[in-house]
């Protein structure tokens, strides 16, 4: 009887210290996003994410990709997933290239660049836990005949807006949206983009990859006396083929990044899609 | 310069420059007065195309033909052309056919392995357009009806019998 006394009591006083603290609201919200990345093809993935419990800042390369679901192998670089990035040593714009090694992870390839005159140097990756990858900032993922279509990457959910540098060159970006989106779409800002009227080939260009390999390219049509077929194309991203100007159609999946060539003499900005500071 | 290497990095470790189709991107800010549609010429060995009886008899065009809605005189907007064959040598051009079928070709050339304007795949994009130049006033070449080339062909022949029966 005592014994039960002294547990309810217990109980009680158990419920009541619970009811009076306050609940702890963390600030991490932690996001998983599944990007589809066909098996045998290559697919640029942008990063909606930032690190996991350091808010602002970027993930490393390692942990912004889930490795659930993807081919590994333990020994044959080729037989496995790869990720390469994009990035710069002192002088020129480079790849890194990494594979998925059964149970160790991502590991570097050590590649060789061979230069227009015929010499050539080794560029060795650094370590993927180590290779810093922003919020909006893409990077190919390369996966294996046969691959699952799903890639899923991890981290930290951020309530800011995007702010991804952009220099000149090819930059690998793109919206770090969790839904689909159009290039034209009227909630995305484009400012700081150089674009042209007919003189188109002097504008920034987006690439796109195609499901079957190869890009479609946007241009951005600036034209403040525009022919009578371009009055509704102007600032607007359009394709250009043999008969004409079109408006970029179609959606960019969730996930997907692309390339964006910023010409030379144009200089740097931020693209900042949610709208200016 | 940092494309060619980014090519030379993917010739090198991928091995699939010679392997797969190739796109070249391509534009023009001088077409001449009068530019009616264009095309693209691949020209194996490196000459001039040129058009005989209505067609190419040097030279292979590469993809569609840039027609009016593409070419506003001095501009031809940017392409971007597929070459679906291997290609280890020559060089590409740019006809332009004005309204009465006469044409002109470019003043300059690309290369087959140019680093800048011919994407071999989706790690190596283009990043700058190679600009066709052309003569703002340039003399436009008839291009020869296929009767017209036949009887030309007839005459030339008979001019070579003749020369035999004499010698």
């Amino acid at each position: 009887m005592k014994k039960f006394l002294m547990l309810m009591t217990a109980l009680t006083v158990a419920g009541w210290v619970g009811a009076e603290m306050p609940p702890v609201d963390g600030t991490n919200v932690v996001g998983f996003a599944a990007i589809n990345a066909a098996g045998g093809a290559n697919t640029v993935i942008t990063v909606p994410f930032e690190a996991c419990l350091n808010a602002g800042s970027p993930g490393v390369l390692a942990d912004l990709v889930s490795t659930n679901g993807l081919v590994a192998h333990a020994s044959d670089p080729g037989a496995a997933d790869q990720l390469v990035v994009l990035t710069t040593n002192a002088t020129m714009q480079i790849y890194y290239y990494y594979w998925l090694k059964s149970g160790d992870g991502w590991q570097g390839i050590t590649s060789s660049v061979l230069m227009p005159n015929g010499s050539s140097f080794a560029v060795t990756p650094v370590a993927a836990s180590e290779f810093p990858v922003s919020r909006g900032l893409g990077f190919w993922i390369k996966r294996v005949s046969g691959a699952a279509a799903d890639v899923y990457v991890k981290g930290q959910v951020s309530g800011a807006k995007q702010a991804t540098a952009i220099s000149e060159k090819l930059n690998l970006i793109g919206y770090g949206s969790v839904e689909a989106f159009s290039l034209n779409s009227s909630g995305i800002d484009w400012s700081g983009v150089v674009g042209a009227g007919l003189n188109l080939f002097t504008s920034d260009t987006i690439m796109l990859p195609k499901a079957g390999g190869g890009f479609t390219t946007y241009y951005y049509y600036v034209n403040a006396n525009p022919p009578a077929a371009h009055v509704s194309l102007t600032n607007k991203w359009v394709e250009s083929t043999a008969t004409g100007l079109q408006a970029a159609s179609g959606t960019i999946a969730a996930g997907q990044g692309f390339w964006f060539n910023r010409l030379t003499g144009h200089g740097s900005f931020t693209f900042r899609p949610d709208g200016q500071e | 310069m940092k494309k060619s290497v980014l090519a030379s990095f993917l010739l090198f470790f991928c091995g699939v420059l010679t392997s797969q189709a190739v796109v070249i991107g391509w534009s023009s800010e001088t077409a001449p007065i009068g530019s009616a549609s264009a095309i693209l010429v691949y020209v194996s060995d490196g000459s001039t195309p040129v058009i005989t009886g209505g067609s190419l008899t040097t030279g292979q065009q590469i993809g569609d033909t840039i027609t009016s809605g593409a070419i506003f005189v001095p501009y031809i907007l940017p392409q971007n052309t597929e070459d679906t064959a291997t290609r280890n040598s020559g060089t590409y051009y740019v006809v332009i056919f004005n309204e009465s079928d006469q044409y002109v070709v470019s003043n300059n050339s690309l290369a087959w392995n140019n680093g800048e304007s011919i994407s071999h795949g989706e790690l190596d994009p283009i990043t700058a357009y190679h600009l066709f130049t052309f003569d703002q006033n340039p003399t436009w070449i008839p291009v020869p009806e296929p009767g017209t080339a036949m009887l030309l062909v007839a005459g030339a022949a008979v001019v070579a019998l003749r020369r035999r029966k004499r010698a």
